[in-house]
């Protein structure tokens, strides 16, 4: 693999040069990214923002290893994803994204306990599944099935078990979208309290701009492309956030 | 072009993108009715030929066989009160000198009417003429005998008829409705090279037997209304002075019973085993249309939010399931119709009709229409009718998460240890009973059907093993042209590799208790034999008491007689003594209405001496061949037969026949098998997509998401399993007691090979599909797993 990357030390845990993602052929064609240039640092707290269909799903999706570009490269830590199989996309997604989704999508069958230890035992982490929920505050909840559980603690499970095998990149679509207020903050603060302690690049999505405010950096997108990448110099704690 | 309404646009959509599933359900449907359009397509084709044989060329109803009465008998037999039409001839057994034969060859040499027009047993001419009255050396003979030998018009052999040598000119080639199917006397087989049928002119034949004006056999056809038991004691009175040995009526005629009681057993096989296949493809067409609404819950919902009336959407569902029934119904057809016709041609080889048609009637074609149509509606509208139930918004969401908890099983600490995976395929077939039975259920009795039909195959076996190997131990039959003096056994014993000899000797009779009388052939076996011994369907021999009339149980409730009882015994053949006899047991046989009894007894009864009229040999079969040269030297020898041979054939006849359409039905049981295991597999996916979808983003391989998929219909299979045996078990005995007729037993001897066959065939259709369904699992949409509730 060959580094494209210039910046000195670190490189970036993603790097994004010209990405594009058309969705069928012809004049019925569908660019849902239009060329996305875009270097993510390690450990960052990232927040796409953007209305529906700007493609900011699109983008968390070829990140996560869900989907491939068009065409462009993209970089995870040097290693080209653009190219990589499908085997290497499920062992790039099993040692080293965690997702969190709108609708938590747990397995009904199993405890929250046996959520997480779904992802553990499949790579052997070095963190119990007791301590992941320990992280997310649901300690007490270990041997409740999902339905036993409401929603900000079943998006805590989750999240949970999204951070169970240490993964370099914890991606999150819409994590709060189905959550009140107060039970979306809960879940926020696992999210930041997991992006401080173990230090996670961490990249939601949201149509939430106040969620923006606890983000190191707020990348807005429009019509397939990225209309601005902002840094945010005052990050605001998970706790603050109103909407 | 039709415009199709969006709702059937949708239909044929999901129906297209469905297809596997739908090709599935039509190919369960297809074989159930394939087994009844099989089975009663052959069946109606073959007893169609033979009526209209009959018909056409007037099978009497009534025969009779004696030594020699004058014509003016015929007259007075004319006279007998429901008597229609009299016809008389003469018949007897001849030698056949055939060219590169070298055992005897037997013909049966009966005259010619004189008008075959007119004439009842009329003869249907195939090939040539009829011979020419003022040719002694024309004659017919039967096609049969014609083809196993290769003759056609102007081939000649020498026939040694009542000690006149002579070569006879085959003229012409015919069949005829009382040979349908040809069989040597006492065979079981036909053996058409070494037993055939000639037909010369009554005045060649009646020369040569010194008969003339006379006849030795009569036929008779009756008014309408009027009963062969009506008819018969008169003939007999009438005859007995010519030693007559009993008239009998079709149902004694040997082509016709043994057309009978290939029909009994066709009959039946259409009677029992295509409702089973229908039954068992009606609960699972139903089962799996009603998951596979159950799955459309949300489209139903929406349906009825836009308007759509419940009788529209339930309509709309019946649709599905009507197509789906119609795909079905004609692949049945089709296939069905296919293997009538193949069955019918494979029976053309034994039965020899003049013309042999596969026809389907439309009542069958229809029947099996409207069975299939309401197995597949009713399952659609009653799972339609569920799902309606419920408002549009609840319809609309999803089911409410299932809540699952801890089983049975896990609580006791059982499962400690299986790991998280095995957790999620438990405690799924757990939460879902109705729907994890319904599996069960469906795959185990798919086994079932499949062991029910297997099991044919070891019931035939065992019915041949107790006969050829158990009750009939001779390598070869003897049969004399008479009675000869037990002294006949030191010629037997000049035979080279002659190791063991028992004469036998039977009698025909008329056994009567009261009211009650059956023409009975009474086997004389010596006591102490092991050649020939009969043996009970508990497998074991039973042996002859010294005095005394055994008799099958079957024989014994026709006269309504009990061991101990008495029975008046009047001989039909030899002296006609008539004496009364004890029965001294009564045995359970597979094969109809036998009676025995030892030979010295019954040559008592018959007030002859030590006499046997055959005899059966234990051989070293190394010296076959020059015993049979020599044998063919004994004065009076009438046949001899390998059992060897005997055996071959009979297998043959049977593979041939009956079991050929076992294969097809186990055929049929294997492909519900698979389809049962495939819609079980595809709806699994169906149901569980989601979770799937959510493991494959988690990071779990294609492989390891398609080992939760199989995990479950493995555990669900291996479940069916032992229910599915003992399911099977229960058919089959259901099975064999419904082919208990009256003249046949069947044994039942289900084996555990025969249980491993079956259980290999099931699990292979499931290992098969569940292959099919795991590649599914790549195109599992993980990016809308991300945007959507489950």
């Amino acid at each position: 693999m060959t580094s494209s990357v210039q910046s000195a030390g670190e490189p970036p845990a993603f790097s994004a040069k010209g990405l594009t993602k058309v969705y069928g052929t012809g004049a019925g064609a569908v660019h849902a990214l239009r060329g996305i240039d875009l270097e993510l640092p390690e450990g960052e707290f990232v927040v796409l923002l953007g209305p529906s269909g700007s493609g900011k799903s699109t983008l968390l999706n070829i990140l996560g290893g869900l989907d491939r570009a068009t065409a462009g490269t993209l970089l995870f830590r040097r290693r080209d994803l653009t190219t990589a199989s499908d085997r290497e996309l499920t062992s790039f997604r099993r040692r080293h994204v965690g997702f969190v989704f709108q609708f938590y999508n747990l397995i009904p069958s199993l405890t929250a306990r046996e959520n997480v230890a779904l992802v553990t035992e499949l790579i052997d982490s070095n963190m119990s599944p007791e301590e992941a929920l320990g992280l997310v505050g649901l300690q007490d909840r270990m041997s409740h099935y999902p339905a036993e559980l409401s929603g900000g603690e079943q998006q805590r499970v989750a999240v949970a078990r999204a951070v169970a095998k240490r993964p370099q990149v914890l991606l999150c679509d819409e994590p709060t979208g189905a959550l009140d207020s107060a039970t979306g903050v809960r879940v926020l603060e696992a999210l930041a309290e997991v992006n401080r302690t173990l230090g996670t690049t961490t990249i939601v999505i949201t149509h939430n701009a106040s969620i923006a405010t606890m983000a190191a950096r707020v990348v807005r997108f429009a019509d397939g492309r990225i209309a601005s990448v902002e840094i945010n110099r005052d990050q605001r704690p998970a706790s603050e956030v109103r909407w | 072009m039709i415009a199709l309404s969006a709702l059937n646009m949708k239909l044929m959509r999901d129906m297209w993108r469905r297809r596997g599933q739908v090709l599935a359900i039509a190919l369960v449907i297809a074989s159930a009715v394939a087994t009844l359009v099989m089975a009663l397509g052959a069946l109606n084709s073959l007893s169609k030929a033979r009526q209209s044989f009959y018909d056409q060329y007037r099978f009497a109803d009534v025969f009779v066989t004696f030594n020699k009465a004058p014509d003016m008998i015929a007259e007075r037999l004319k006279e007998i009160r429901g008597i229609r039409q009299v016809d008389t001839r003469l018949s007897t057994y001849a030698a056949l000198e055939i060219e590169r034969m070298r055992e005897p060859v037997r013909g049966l040499v009966i005259s010619l009417p004189m008008d075959n027009a007119t004439a009842l047993n009329g003869l249907a001419l195939r090939q040539g003429r009829f011979p020419d009255p003022s040719r002694p050396d024309e004659v017919l003979v039967h096609e049969a005998f014609a083809q196993a030998h290769g003759y056609s018009n102007g081939s000649t052999f020498v026939a040694i008829i009542h000690g006149h040598q002579l070569r006879l000119t085959i003229v012409g080639i015919v069949l005829s409705p009382e040979f349908i199917y040809v069989i040597g006397p006492g065979e079981m087989v036909p053996d058409n090279s070494h037993y055939g049928v000639i037909w010369m002119n009554k005045s060649s034949l009646a020369a040569l037997l010194n008969a003339q004006s006379a006849f030795n056999t009569a036929s008779f056809s009756l008014n309408t209304g009027v009963s062969p038991l009506d008819v018969i004691p008169a003939v007999d009175a009438l005859l007995a002075a010519y030693g007559s040995t009993g008239a009998y009526a079709r149902s004694q005629q040997v082509s016709h019973s043994f057309l009978e009681s290939e029909f009994g057993q066709l009959s039946t096989m259409a009677g029992v085993i295509p409702q089973i296949f229908l039954f068992v493809a009606a609960f699972l067409v139903y089962s799996v249309i009603a998951r596979q609404i159950e799955t459309q819950r949300e489209e139903i919902g929406l349906l009825k939010a836009f308007g759509y009336t419940d009788r529209a959407i339930a309509w709309h569902f019946v649709k599905m399931a009507l197509v789906t029934s119609i795909v079905g119904l004609g692949l049945g057809w089709a296939s069905g119709a296919w293997l009538a016709s193949l069955i019918t041609e494979l029976y053309r080889q034994y039965f020899r009709f003049p013309s042999l048609v596969m026809t389907l009637s439309a009542d069958l074609l229809a029947a099996s229409a409207i069975v299939a149509m309401i197995a597949s509606t009713g399952g659609a509208l009653m799972a339609a009718f569920k799902v309606m139930q419920l408002s549009p918004a609840v319809a609309m969401a999803p089911p409410a998460p299932a809540a699952y908890r801890a089983g049975m099983l896990e609580r006791l600490g059982i499962l400690r240890g299986i790991g998280t995976v095995s957790f999620m395929i438990i405690r799924h077939i757990a939460r879902f009973p109705v729907r994890s039975t319904m599996t069960v259920t469906g795959i185990a009795l798919s086994l079932g059907l499949l062991i029910s039909t297997t099991q044919f195959f070891d019931s035939v076996n065992l019915m041949i093993d107790t006969f050829f190997f158990r009750a009939q131990r001779q390598d070869v039959s003897i049969k004399f042209t008479e009675l000869r003096s037990d002294t006949v056994r030191a010629d037997l014993a000049r035979l080279p590799g002659v190791i063991r000899i028992e004469l036998r000797r039977g009698i025909m009779t008329r056994l009567t208790n009261g009211a009650r009388s059956e023409r009975v052939y009474i086997q004389g076996i010596d006591k102490g034999a092991v050649l020939s011994q009969q043996v009970g369907v508990d497998g074991k021999a039973i042996s002859l008491p010294g005095e005394g009339l055994v008799l099958s149980r079957r024989l014994a409730g026709k006269l309504r007689v009990a061991a101990g009882g008495l029975l008046n015994l009047a001989q039909l053949d030899g002296r006609r003594r008539v004496s009364e006899v004890r029965v001294s047991s009564v045995i359970d046989e597979y094969v109809g209405l036998a009676a025995y009894m030892e030979r010295s007894s019954l040559n008592r009864i018959a007030g002859d001496g030590s006499v046997a009229d055959s005899a059966a040999l234990k051989i070293d079969t190394l010296r076959e061949k020059e015993l049979y040269d020599k044998a063919r030297q004994i004065p009076g020898l009438f046949t001899i037969s390998l059992q060897r041979r005997a055996y071959d054939m009979f297998r043959y006849l049977v593979d041939q026949n009956i079991m050929t359409m076992v294969w097809f039905y186990c055929g049929f049981a294997a492909v519900i098998s698979f389809g049962v295991a495939y819609n079980a597999s595809r709806i699994t996916l169906s149901e569980r997509s989601h979770e799937l979808a959510t493991l494959r983003v988690l990071g779990f391989h294609r492989s390891e998401v398609a080992r939760i998929l199989v995990g479950e219909l493995a555990l669900l299979t291996f479940i069916a399993l032992p229910v599915g045996i003992l399911m099977g078990y229960g058919l089959s005995l259901f099975m064999i007691d419904r082919f208990t007729t009256d003249l046949f037993q069947m044994p039942f001897g289900l084996t555990t090979q025969t249980i491993g066959m079956a259980v290999i065939v099931v699990v292979g259709a499931a290992a098969i599909s569940c292959a099919m369904v795991a590649r599914r699992v790549s195109d599992l949409d993980l990016v809308r797993v991300l945007k959507t509730r489950e």
